[in-house]
């Protein structure tokens, strides 16, 4: 399964066409990194839509939530349960557990970005019943397929760019009044000051978020995630136009078909340097690099 | 209902027993294994053993950092460790991965499994999962605002625990990866290299942002929650956390002897008044090395509670002594030396079980009863009257204008 995110309600037949097989979409307020949103009254359309191409639609509800959002939090998991929504993307324990209450915990696809690092952690979310779990993007290749051998229902982002800083606080706003300085705009990169690479920055009213220096790409890894046992596929189409993720999803539903790809996908701005990178747990510890 | 617990973090065995002698309630520590800041001299099977015998006697408990998210590879020997962790006979695990909190309580183990703030726990329905997943105590996160810790307590029946002092994340805990990807290090495995507190230019597009002299950066005042303990206590929070794995015994000692007297204070006349409240955050201060303000208890943080250039952070060189040893016929204090002072000067002595009092000295011999014109080699044993409140394990600090 491809899934990506569409923003324009037009674009869904192209997406169907092009191979996608689910539609991610953020609605306020309980998503995060809102560059494109659709309104709550707009959803049933979006669900109709994807009915009639068959797609699935699932919906960002990644924000972190605090109490006094939990009555709202209640009520929308009512409504998407209400319109039969196909999956739900969190990233809080209370989403869950206010999903179960209601009934509607197999939708939902734990999306934490840093915290699933084992198939041992896969395992204890698998057995709350949920749909999907999604493995932290600094995984190696080779974790990823150890962990796929293992667990069957788990979910790897494969292209774009990928949270690696979730904060509640409003880090652009407090600088720039820090500064005596006024500004509307959301968008920002950071350039570490002895480093090169710049890290896309965004700020929305849930609080700040860093993204990774570039975006993640897998033309190369597609074929051995889908032979280790994956089967679910992650586009995250942030900064990006829906004629590009398309575009994308097209390439990696070839790819998934078995086919050669004969175009050079080396000159993308992608990395797939993440598959073969290890982490390491403290100061003089050698990375490794496979 | 049962007095809150003041939980203090300790990097090895010696800053163990001075925060437990200063008046903490509960220790917490990392192990050699599976556990966060592994740049804190982490403790030994034998020196966890030796510090629960310790902690024990002193009617304190001893709760045992398990917190890392495990890879793959870091599985193997998790349940052999959780087991001699029982052996040990520690008080409560913290621990992020679920995974491990279920192994914890499959075992044959009596000692309690936290949820660590890793997991970000900031309302009550997260409380609710992690009470029915069979957890005994959730660490809230510390983006949560008194309100809002106020509302969760009120909505949960399984204890949790608040941070009261000390560094704060810049990011929901456990969700930023910023050290894995500007230096390798994984911070969820006890990597952190702090990237968030360097400085970064801020760009729209080609154009900076940013004020070169006064670059962006992420890096958080410290938490300092002297004002809110009453409300917490009234809330029926069942533990004050400060944080600080990496501090030296001689912050230890301040921080955790001034939230001892406060709470105190606040058990016994059943608030404290505003000059106390003042004398105690004086006191707190002269052993801070970063500005403090209230985190997110006041709400969400705005640029004061923010910190931009290098000479925010302070250094401490206040600590001058420990008091090892003291001849009540002679009137005597034995004292090792830690930082350079000066004979004949007034100094402060603090302790377990001394508020801070100044003291004037006179002349200092050392071991060959040397008259010392200045107090300047680190560890050396040096001896002076000593006309002021006095026990061993004090410390002696000097005092700043």
């Amino acid at each position: 399964m491809l899934i990506a995110t569409i923003q324009n309600l037009e674009n869904l037949a192209a997406f169907k066409k092009s191979g996608g097989d689910g539609v991610l979409v953020a609605l306020e307020p309980f998503s995060i990194r809102n560059e494109s949103v659709i309104e709550k009254e707009q959803l049933i359309e979006w669900k109709d839509q994807c009915r009639a191409l068959d797609l699935r639609l699932f919906v960002n509800m990644m924000r972190m939530i605090h109490e006094e959002d939990l009555d709202a939090l209640a009520h929308f998991l009512r409504y998407l349960k209400e319109i039969d929504i196909d999956g739900i993307y969190y990233a809080d324990e209370g989403v869950y557990e206010l999903a179960r209450e209601i009934g509607i915990e197999d939708r939902l696809i734990y999306q934490p970005e840093t915290l699933v690092t084992s198939w041992a952690d896969v395992q204890f979310y698998k057995q709350l019943g949920i749909q999907s779990i999604c493995l932290a993007h600094e995984l190696s290749l080779e974790e990823i397929e150890e962990i796929a051998q293992k667990e069957q229902d788990i979910e790897i982002l494969i292209d774009g760019y990928f949270s690696i800083l979730y904060s509640r606080r409003h880090l652009i706003k407090n600088y720039m009044h820090h500064l005596e300085k006024k500004t509307d705009q959301k968008r920002f990169d950071l350039i570490e000051n002895t480093r090169e690479e710049r890290l896309p920055v965004l700020e929305e009213e849930s609080g700040t978020f860093v993204f990774s220096p570039r975006p993640i790409q897998s033309y190369n890894q597609i074929q051995d995630l889908q032979k280790a046992g994956v089967h679910r596929f992650r586009i995250d189409s942030i900064f990006s136009t829906d004629a590009e993720t398309i575009e994308k999803v097209q390439i990696y539903k070839k790819l998934l078909d078995g086919e050669r790809i004969e175009a050079n996908l080396e000159s993308q701005i992608g990395s797939d340097r993440w598959y073969h990178e290890q982490t390491v747990r403290k100061k003089g510890d050698k990375a490794c690099k496979k | 209902m049962q007095k809150i617990e003041l939980l203090a973090p300790a990097g090895n065995l010696e800053k163990a027993k001075t925060a437990i002698r200063y008046g903490a309630d509960a220790v917490y520590i990392g192990g050699k294994q599976f556990s966060l800041r592994s740049r804190a001299s982490n403790f030994s099977l034998a020196d966890i053993q030796e510090l629960t015998d310790f902690a024990h006697r002193h009617g304190s408990k001893v709760h045992v950092t398990v917190n890392i998210l495990p890879h793959n590879e870091d599985l193997e020997g998790l349940k052999e460790y959780l087991l001699a962790l029982e052996e040990a006979q520690i008080d409560a695990i913290i621990v992020a991965s679920p995974y491990l909190m279920k192994l914890a309580k499959s075992l044959p183990v009596s000692y309690q499994v936290h949820v660590s703030t890793q997991h970000s726990s900031t309302n009550s329905a997260s409380v609710r999962f992690w009470q029915k997943e069979g957890m005994d105590r959730v660490v809230l996160g510390r983006e949560c605002t008194l309100e809002e810790i106020e509302a969760i307590a009120q909505h949960s029946t399984l204890p949790l625990e608040v941070f009261i002092h000390g560094g704060m994340c810049i990011a929901y805990s456990g969700r930023c990866v910023l050290s894995n990807h500007l230096t390798m290090r994984d911070a969820n495995r006890g990597g952190c290299a702090q990237s968030c507190r360097w400085k970064y230019h801020l760009m729209d597009q080609e154009q900076e942002v940013s004020d070169p002299d006064d670059l962006f950066s992420m890096s958080s005042k410290d938490l300092q929650a002297i004002p809110y303990v009453q409300k917490l206590i009234e809330l029926g929070i069942a533990s004050l956390k400060i944080e600080g794995r990496m501090k030296s015994a001689y912050y230890l000692a301040t921080v955790v002897s001034s939230y001892r007297r406060l709470i105190d204070t606040i058990y016994e006349k059943g608030s404290v008044s505003a000059e106390e409240m003042k004398a105690i955050e004086k006191e707190i201060r002269k052993a801070e090395n970063r500005q403090t303000g209230p985190g997110f208890l006041n709400g969400i943080p705005d640029d004061s509670v923010q910190l931009y250039r290098d000479h925010d952070e302070i250094v401490t060189q206040e600590y001058v002594a420990d008091v090892i040893g003291y001849d009540p016929i002679t009137k005597t204090a034995k004292l090792l030396v830690r930082n350079y002072f000066q004979p004949h000067s007034v100094l402060e002595i603090f302790g377990p079980k001394i508020i801070s009092t100044p003291v004037k000295i006179e002349e200092v011999f050392d071991e060959e009863e040397t008259l010392l014109e200045v107090c300047n080699k680190p560890m050396e044993i040096v001896y002076t009257k000593w006309d002021g409140p006095i026990e061993i394990g004090a410390m002696v600090r000097k005092i700043k204008e």
